[in-house]
């Protein structure tokens, strides 16, 4: 706003902007007087306040989406060439939509979700699974490493999601196994590996339940770290008792694994 | 090793987003273009448009970049009708020669054809203010205006429909 600041002057846009609710509370205040002793200038900013309220009124009810709209969404085809990630991203946001459609559409307000409780408590499931179930030596896993292929089709199938399971070997990690296992009520997958000298590291892979997107963060229990994001549709997590550099090594790969990312956003 | 990501792969939801700003851009559309048959290819032609520069988006401010997509479609499609002679439809025709009385359900009639007797231009500002809740400077970059023409066309639509509305200059068009 080119708006001068002036005391005493108050200028039209000075006007405009209070009906529009764009002024600072001082500045309110000063055209809020100015408008006591100027009639004109009160008549016109009460003309213009009964505009707004009036459009607000006379497209109220437009806003809502109709379900052919949805359509229009589903109907345009993914260019090919897409990464993965857009086809995910599309597919959960029309299953979403199709969710919403069944609630009559009442949803043109997103409620903000408590994060932090949420992420926490993934973060925490993580460390308790690792923990739970690293030190067991024999049944930590249903499935063995020779059947990598039945692994990640069987644990795919309980996540809606076809994945492969990354290769860590250039961290010096061989795939254990992988088991099934509740997260957040839900089934998630959890992947093992181990190094030449026993060291283990899971990697959990849940559904996400309404968490916003995060880059990957860390999170430390004493001696065991968890590397965690929320990616649409699914949180991961990264756990072991690695000093960091490491840690942030197996994470690395394993975020490159699991998603191509657009150059920008690297 | 690539370096650790900084990403918000919520950006990339581009189809989801999209769809939570369908009920603003339908309402934009009706306003813009005053009625319901035109205001509906707006949007999908709006949201057609968006879906073909999907690849290229990157995470920029999504709803602003769609308001300023309609604007200028809004903009191309008042250009191409110029163009052409007008006929006015037959159930169009058979409203306006009707002498209905000026009562209440018919106020929000008369709003919006007055908001259609305005330039398009003022149209689109007021309408991004008063609808959308966009500041001033958002408006300017919408439009890709500078802010002081976003305030002069701000300010002659309000006097202009203000004037429409108190004048009843719509009536005239009713055949007495």
């Amino acid at each position: 706003m080119t708006m001068n600041h002036d005391q005493k002057h108050i200028s039209e846009d000075d006007l405009h902007a209070y009906v529009d609710g764009q002024l600072d509370d001082q500045r309110r205040g000063e055209v809020k007087a100015f408008l006591e002793t100027h009639p004109e200038a009160a008549a016109d900013v009460a003309d213009w306040q009964a505009q707004n309220e009036a459009l607000r009124n006379a497209f109220a009810s437009e806003t809502s989406l109709r379900p052919e709209d949805l359509t229009l969404l589903s109907a345009a085809p993914v260019v090919s060439r897409t990464p993965w990630w857009r086809n995910v991203a599309a597919a959960v946001a029309l299953l979403l939509l199709g969710g919403m459609a069944g609630y009559g559409l009442h949803w043109s307000i997103t409620p903000v979700p408590a994060e932090r409780p949420l992420l926490a408590a993934f973060t925490d499931e993580a460390a308790d699974a690792y923990l739970t179930y690293v030190s067991e030596e024999r049944h930590a896993v249903e499935v063995g490493p020779d059947e990598t292929e039945h692994l990640s089709s069987w644990l795919g199938k309980r996540l809606d999601w076809e994945f492969v399971i990354p290769d860590l070997s250039e961290e010096g990690f061989q795939l254990v196994g992988g088991r099934l296992l509740p997260i957040n009520s839900q089934p998630g997958a959890m992947l093992l590996f181990e190094d030449a000298t026993g060291q283990r590291v899971s990697v959990i892979i849940a559904r996400n339940n309404g968490m916003s997107d995060t880059a990957w963060q860390l999170a430390r229990h004493e001696d065991l770290g968890t590397y965690y994001w929320i990616d649409g549709p699914r949180s991961y997590a990264i756990s072991g008792r690695l000093p960091d550099p490491e840690l942030r090594a197996v994470t690395s790969r394993v975020y490159a694994a699991f998603g191509e990312w657009p150059e920008n956003y690297r | 090793m690539r370096p650790p990501p900084l990403a918000h792969p919520a950006l990339l939801m581009m189809r989801e987003q999209l769809a939570q700003h369908m009920p603003s851009l339908r309402r934009y559309a009706r306003a813009l273009t005053g009625n319901a048959p035109d205001a509906d290819d707006l949007f999908q032609d709006c949201v057609e448009r968006a879906l073909a520069h999907e690849q290229s988006w990157r995470g920029q401010n999504l709803k602003a970049w769609l308001f300023t997509l309609m604007t200028n479609q809004h903009r191309n499609l008042l250009r191409n009708r110029r163009a052409r002679p007008q006929t006015a439809p037959m159930e169009d025709a058979g409203e306006i020669a009707d002498p209905a009385p000026v009562a209440d359900p018919l106020e929000q009639d008369r709003l919006v054809r007055a908001l259609n007797l305005i330039s398009e231009e003022g149209r689109a500002v007021l309408l991004l203010v008063a609808l959308e809740g966009y500041s001033y400077a958002e408006v300017a970059r919408i439009l890709d205006i500078p802010l002081g023409t976003v305030m002069s066309r701000l300010s002659r639509a309000r006097r202009n429909l203000g004037e429409i509305l108190s004048g009843d200059n719509i009536l005239p068009l009713r055949v007495r």
